[in-house]
């Protein structure tokens, strides 16, 4: 079997089968330069992945080895197509596998998805950021995300204010 | 085969990989990075990934959520769309030009009858523009020479509010050059009889303007009585789109009986051998008493790929039989409104058979030439068309209505005894004399509600209702016997439908069993809103089959 060894930003190394690997784009890509590079067709590619630590790669490769056989979704597809993309694709599995985490691992795993081009996985951290946004009230928000207002004067009513214009369709 | 994922080793932070390294690493921050405005890794995510949450989240909670902070607020505007009522008579115009900053997706115009400055700031990712009262021509032209990305644009106005179009070339250069525009819809909201001489200015200027040509067109909706000179001026409009046109949905086209001698559009059809290669929704009514209901003939006389089909032409059951076969693998909606001239006694359901696509099925017979089935080979009285073999409508369909028919009971019982995949069941009005052994029984009703584990909605029409066990003499309006037991469980168990609509709901059911009632045909209606109240419900329904049984 044909492997590729992926490393961390913090050094540590995945030996991953290119099938597997190749379900991310990035990771394909990468595989493919090299083989048109190298002249040994044998030899093993190795890919360092420098902004992604060994905890959140390990999630990636956990999660793309669990969804292996699932049609592989076009990076490229249209926001408005794929919407409801992370509901319908999200299997009891996920839900398990994204319990556990705290909102900060959830969003290093979004950035990271987003980079190695996983979209399947980047849809359903998507939905679980905006099932914390979604109903929530300005300050469960500042709470949940850490943030503070930094708005001054009446600059709040002005915002509050533009909104009029706008409704929901 | 599973695929391998092992985690080998620790390499030292520093050592570097021998092959090959990522290059343009496009993350805009690594997670931890420390910022002055926040400490929320979510304040570094890229575009794509804000985009991409911001799809999920609804317009009104981004709106509220625009004080979170600036950074957040930023975020919103520059990251996500928004859809914008602008009505220029709003108090609050010194913020009109801070709502144009935003990404407007949608926009719906209203009392933009002043001049006014488009001054959108992404013009271009303007998808849809709705046009409501009192806007003025200019700035409609305005508006549009800007946002030429425009995919769906729609025209609602009243007969004193519409727009004052010239058909000149500046009208027509501005909309060809709407080179994206996919839907286009103008509804004329009156309640007044037109006249020949109001005449829609904005039809005239778009529809009845021969220089238009929208090269991406796919669906035409005229939501208002079109006069019949106005209907030849569609039907150029739509035959110069022939190629792109997927859609095309016009009410009510005449409205009147037109008399010899006006233009007619079968020459086009006809003579230049027109085609509509794209079209798969046709949705035309108002045209059973109009001579233009022979152009509707003669542009579904050569549709092979329609997926939805509603109209009131009326046409025999051969015609019928014909545009079924040509269209059966594609028709998943059709909804025959007035169908009447059938050509023989019998109208069978076989024909709908080989629709394997088929989901929603509506037939509406026209008054006096409802179905009264003739049983035991006895001679009926008139002439009557007999629906029959309802057993092989297809089991693709989720919704079916029967109205302005009889139906055997033995059919209803073959039709319900299989398990289906029905939502929605309406077997409405017949309002003529029926025969024995026709209509549904309450062991009918049972089996439906066994086999149809999707059901969620009944409408039954009470002259549907088997007379033996319902009703005694001729008398709409009045349940009793088993059926007003059920009526009673219905009302108990609080299945039934509240939401049916004025125009219909005023008489339905026993409930409203009053005098004014009489003339009415009332409905039984139900709804189930989950699977364990049908269950529920069949089960008191068997009990109560049960006592009726002993009695």
């Amino acid at each position: 079997m044909a492997l590729v060894r992926v490393i961390s930003s913090d050094g540590a190394a995945f030996l991953v089968s290119q099938r597997l690997a190749k379900r991310s784009g990035k990771l394909k890509t990468e595989i493919e330069t090299f083989r048109k590079s190298s002249d040994n067709s044998e030899a093993q590619p190795e890919i360092r992945i420098v902004t992604i630590r060994a905890e959140i790669l390990r999630l990636v490769l956990q999660w793309l080895q669990q969804h292996q056989n699932d049609p592989v979704l076009p990076a490229n597809q249209n926001e408005q197509d794929g919407r409801g993309d992370a509901e319908m694709g999200q299997s009891q599995w996920d839900r398990d596998f994204l319990a556990p985490m705290d909102l900060g691992i959830v969003m290093e795993l979004i950035l990271a998805a987003n980079h190695l081009e996983v979209k399947g996985l980047l849809d359903i951290t998507c939905k679980l950021v905006e099932s914390k946004i979604t109903g929530r009230t300005v300050d469960e928000i500042r709470t949940a995300f850490k943030l503070k207002s930094d708005f001054k004067g009446n600059e709040e009513e002005q915002t509050r204010l533009e909104n009029r214009w706008c409704v929901e369709n | 085969m599973e695929e391998t994922c092992i985690e080998v080793d620790q390499y030292p932070a520093k050592r570097k990989a021998s092959s090959i390294c990522e290059k343009n690493i496009s993350l805009t921050a690594t997670i931890g990075e420390s910022d002055n405005h926040s400490s929320s890794p979510l304040m570094h995510f890229p575009k794509e990934i804000w985009s991409h949450i911001f799809n999920y989240v609804p317009q009104n909670d981004r709106l509220a959520h625009r004080v979170v902070n600036k950074e957040w607020c930023k975020n919103i505007d520059e990251f996500s769309t928004v859809d914008v009522n602008f009505n220029a008579d709003y108090p609050q115009t010194k913020y009109r030009k801070r709502v144009f900053e935003l990404r407007i997706r949608n926009c719906t115009f209203s009392s933009l009858h002043v001049p006014f400055s488009p001054d959108f700031k992404n013009p271009l990712l303007v998808k849809e523009i709705t046009f409501t009262t009192h806007v003025s021509s200019s700035n409609v032209l305005k508006v549009l020479s800007v946002c030429s990305n425009v995919e769906s644009l729609r025209f609602l106005t009243t007969m004193s509010s519409e727009t004052s179009f010239k058909e000149d070339e500046t009208t027509s250069n501005v909309f060809n050059n709407l080179k994206n525009l996919q839907y286009l819809e103008i509804g004329i909201l009156t309640f007044l009889d037109r006249c020949p001489k109001t005449r829609s200015k904005t039809y005239s200027a778009i529809i009845g303007n021969d220089n238009v040509l929208l090269p991406s067109l796919k669906e035409l909706r005229v939501a208002f009585l079109v006069l019949h000179i106005e209907w030849f001026q569609l039907f150029k409009f739509v035959s110069r789109h022939s190629v792109t046109l997927k859609s095309f949905n016009v009410m009510s086209p005449c409205g009147e009986r037109i008399v010899g001698g006006e233009q007619r559009c079968k020459d086009t059809i006809v003579q230049k051998g027109l085609t509509f290669p794209q079209l798969d929704t046709l949705i035309v009514n108002g045209v059973s008493e109009c001579a233009c209901r022979e152009d509707i003939w003669l542009l579904l006389d050569q549709q092979k790929q329609l997926k939805r089909c509603e109209t009131d032409i009326s046409q025999g059951a051969l015609f019928l039989k014909e545009v079924i076969e040509r269209n059966h693998k594609t028709i998943r909606v059709l909804k025959l409104h007035e169908i009447s001239n059938l050509d023989s006694d019998e109208l069978s359901c076989d024909m709908f058979r080989k629709c394997s696509s088929l989901q929603d099925l509506y037939l509406r017979f026209e008054w006096g030439f409802v179905i009264v089935v003739n049983v035991g080979g006895g001679t009926s009285k008139s002439r009557v068309p007999v629906l029959y073999n309802l057993e092989s409508l297809p089991e693709s369909l989720k919704r079916l209505t029967l109205c302005g028919s009889q139906l055997l009971s033995d059919e209803l019982d073959s039709l319900f005894s299989k398990k289906r995949v029905l939502e929605e069941v309406t077997l409405g009005k017949a309002e003529t004399l029926k025969a024995k052994n026709t209509g549904l029984t309450s062991k009918i009703l049972t089996k439906m509600l066994e086999n149809l584990e999707k059901l969620r909605k009944v409408r039954i029409s009470i002259d549907m209702i088997c007379e033996h066990e319902c009703r005694e003499g001729n008398y709409c309006g009045d349940l009793n016997g088993i059926w007003l037991k059920i009526w009673e469980l219905a009302k108990e168990m609080d299945v039934v439908d509240n939401e049916i609509g004025d125009y219909e709901g005023r008489c339905c059911g026993p409930r409203y069993n009053e005098e004014t009632c009489m003339s009415h045909q009332p409905f039984i209606d139900m709804v189930f809103k989950t699977d364990p109240l049908r269950v529920s419900f069949l089960n008191r329904l068997k009990e109560l089959q049960s006592q009726d049984d002993a009695v």
